[in-house]
């Protein structure tokens, strides 16, 4: 769509020709871009804010809604278990996303090497992405297990003899979502980072072999670099991912043991299907989207400071 | 001629039909339920369409996971199914989309007294009656007789009392040489916790449908969550709940024969016919001082507020309520009939459940059923507060004085802030 305008200072005639030609070029432009807009329009747009206008209700699905203003936003504040979901969020977030994103890169770098049977393992580690939640989560619900599971009897081998029992302890539940979320998330990242990887120019590391650098500083120096703008693009698309967990809560824990494994998700479903009380759980949904929306707009301000795009 | 004839016959055809079809009036029917359970919905209908020619019936079927959305938005939109199958009567009832009985009731003389008193009430809201429970989800004891005869212990009694089933439990469980549990005593199903404080003597609320005050957190409710928790903390016999979550429902870890004995309802009888192992049902063990209860409610029928054809609705529904249609239900052997009462009705139980098992004692345990919390904002409280702190208790985080304590706090801030 860059058009040069300033060039046409020559006649009147040409300028009109231009001109015509720039807004068929606009119109065609917007033309295709309009079945996707509708669709952003009525299916995501429309129910966001419709969204909005619910929270100020106490809308139940079938009673007639009443405007309660910001009387769910106030109750808000006072739920603890609301607090305590939001730390469980948070803590799901910050546990999942620099880890993932760090095995994710590891693996993508091991698996840029000519190593035999480099096909396979890429394959292996995508399988967790395209493989469905609910069949893995019943997987993972058994490795869990706190005595017959498989973790806790290589635990045992290696000398635990008093293993944590993950989903139901209130301690170690969390941490079990997570360690499995991060299994499940790698190969998403890994083929990203493997796309970046494979558009740094290799006459750079072989520059830099010559001057002289070693491994760590080729890596640090072009690798890095080379691949920020993948890595900014992985980590929005992470964090945006992992703030919206669901499926794992829902059909490991069921949110339990006592709130242990419950998050801002699924917590809306329950007070949305469950409760029916749209207008709070539209209010939930809302502080989530501020969430994500800040913590987005945030990271979008600071990558100038470390994401290069050439 | 022969056209002209053609078209009077036709016509004389047309005629008839459309007579026909005008004398008829079509209402349909929604409930849930896999493959293996609708059979009986449709014996049913045959028999209502046998038994008088005015009202025809539609299906509307769903399985159990979209069932409810669906509803939902059809009660919303104002065409939901004129009859429906369903649950939590009193939060529909309160928001106005089921149609009141009592009247109908009254001058039609239905016959409710072969219903449980507390069946009735949980179909009831602010003093009307809404529907009729379809059975009664009754929980019995089931032992595994295999376990009981290897061990050399004598079956459960009718005269159990929960010291006893405590002791059997543990003589039961069967630990490996990590003291790892490869067979349990008893498994519990989690939501089952109110007819343990009614056995106790103990009460969740003053009124279980229209509550002024909170009662679990009373010495008699902390000491039976405290018999549970022991159980499963203490003595290793009873797998915990969040563990039974990866080994299996009770009715696997039955069937399977890694648990001697197990509470549920009437629902697992043709699983555990297929079990590989001779099996019985004995009563729920009576509380310490001798209190029996049982889980009371279920789901049933009720009519839609909207139905374009209340009356045949209502015609219907009494077929589905009375002697004929409990019936049919009644003779899966499956589920308790909710008019145990009926002598037809159980008899029609009695004789579809096995001879093997002494089905009397789901007909007999239904008498001392009794009402479960059911009030519109009791969903949000039981999952919010009540499981949670459970948890707390189960996982040995907390003694069952503590957080019931705590849990009545929060129970009461709900009320006050309502």
């Amino acid at each position: 769509m860059a058009v040069d305008v300033n060039r046409s200072s020559t006649r009147s005639a040409g300028r009109d020709r231009h001109k015509a030609s720039r807004r068929r070029t606009t119109l065609t432009a917007y033309g295709f871009l309009l079945p996707n807009l509708l669709g952003f329009l009525a299916f995501t747009f429309l129910p966001v804010l419709a969204a909005l206008l619910i929270s100020f209700t106490n809308w139940d699905l079938l009673r007639p809604a009443q405007w309660v203003g910001l009387a769910n936003y106030e109750r808000l504040i006072g739920d603890t278990t609301f607090h305590r979901v939001l730390r469980n969020t948070f803590v799901y977030v910050l546990g999942t996303v620099p880890v993932q994103m760090a095995l994710a890169l590891l693996v993508a770098m091991a698996l840029n090497q000519r190593i035999p049977g480099r096909l396979f393992f890429r394959a292996a580690y995508f399988m967790p992405v395209v493989a469905s939640t609910v069949a893995v989560a019943l997987v993972w619900r058994w490795i869990f297990h706190a005595d017959f599971g498989l973790l806790n009897s290589a635990l045992f081998m290696i000398g635990i003899d008093d293993p944590p029992s993950w989903l139901q302890s209130t301690r170690w539940a969390l941490p079990a979502i997570i360690i499995m979320s991060i299994w499940q998330q790698i190969g998403f990242s890994m083929v990203l980072f493997l796309a970046g990887l494979q558009s740094v120019p290799p006459h750079l590391y072989e520059a830099a072999k010559i001057d002289g650098a070693n491994g760590w500083h080729r890596f640090v120096h072009i690798t890095i670099p080379m691949l920020s703008s993948t890595t900014f693009f992985v980590l929005v698309i992470s964090v945006i991912n992992s703030f919206q967990v669901f499926d794992q809560a829902f059909i490991m824990t069921e949110g339990g043991p006592a709130n242990a494994t419950n998050t801002l998700v699924f917590n809306i479903y329950r007070y949305a299907f469950q409760f029916f009380q749209m207008g709070y759980a539209t209010a939930m949904a809302w502080v989530l989207f501020a969430i994500i929306f800040v913590v987005t707009v945030v990271q979008f301000r600071y990558q100038r400071q470390w994401v290069h795009y050439d | 001629m022969t056209e002209r004839m053609t078209r009077i016959a036709l016509a004389a055809v047309l005629a008839a039909a459309l007579a026909f079809a005008h004398a008829q009036t079509t209402i349909v029917w929604s409930f849930w339920g896999d493959p293996g359970e609708l059979p009986p919905n449709y014996e049913v209908i045959e028999a209502f369409h046998a038994a008088q020619d005015d009202i025809r019936i539609d299906v509307q079927h769903a399985p159990w996971g979209s069932y409810f959305d669906r509803i939902q938005t059809q009660m919303a939109g104002g065409t939901a199914p004129d009859v429906m199958f369903l649950n939590n009567i009193p939060s529909y009832a309160s928001r106005g989309v089921l149609a009141p009985l009592d009247e109908w009731i009254a001058r039609d003389g239905f016959d409710t007294s072969t219903y449980l008193d507390g069946l009735l009430a949980i179909f009831s809201y602010d003093g009307q009656s809404f529907g009729f429970a379809r059975d009664n989800d009754t929980n019995v004891l089931y032992f595994n007789k295999d376990l009981f005869d290897a061990a050399g212990m004598e079956y459960p009694s009718a005269d159990w009392r929960w010291d006893d089933i405590r002791e059997a439990a543990q003589a039961l469980t069967v630990r490996d040489d990590r003291g790892r549990a490869t067979q349990y005593g008893l498994a519990l199903e989690k939501n089952r916790y109110p007819q343990w404080v009614y056995q106790n003597g103990g009460a969740l609320f003053d009124d279980p449908l229209a509550p002024t005050e909170f009662l679990m957190d009373s010495p008699e409710g902390v000491e039976a969550i405290q018999f549970i928790a022991d159980m499963i903390l203490e003595d290793g016999s009873v797998p915990s709940f969040d563990a039974m979550a990866q080994l299996g429902s009770t009715t696997e870890l039955f069937s399977t024969g890694r648990v001697a004995m197990v509470m549920t309802n009437a629902a697992r009888i043709p699983t555990f016919m297929d079990a590989a192992f001779t099996w019985d049902v004995a009563p729920l063990p009576a509380g310490p001082t001798g209190i029996r209860a049982n889980t009371l409610g279920g789901a049933g029928y009720v009519i839609s507020s909207t139905s374009q054809h209340p009356e045949e609705a209502w015609t219907f529904l009494q077929f589905l309520a009375g002697t004929e249609g409990q019936s049919v239900f009644a003779s899966t052997g499956v589920a308790v009939p909710a008019s145990y009462a009926n002598p037809d009705v159980a008899g029609a139980f009695i004789s579809a459940c096995p001879e093997t098992v002494s089905c009397q004692v789901f007909i007999d345990e239904t008498g001392n059923g009794q009402l479960a919390p059911n009030f519109p904002d009791w969903r949000e409280i039981e999952n919010t507060i009540v499981v949670p702190h459970l948890d707390l208790i189960y996982t040995g985080e907390m003694s069952a004085a503590d957080a019931l304590a705590s849990m009545g706090d929060e129970v009461r801030r709900f009320f006050a802030s309502r």
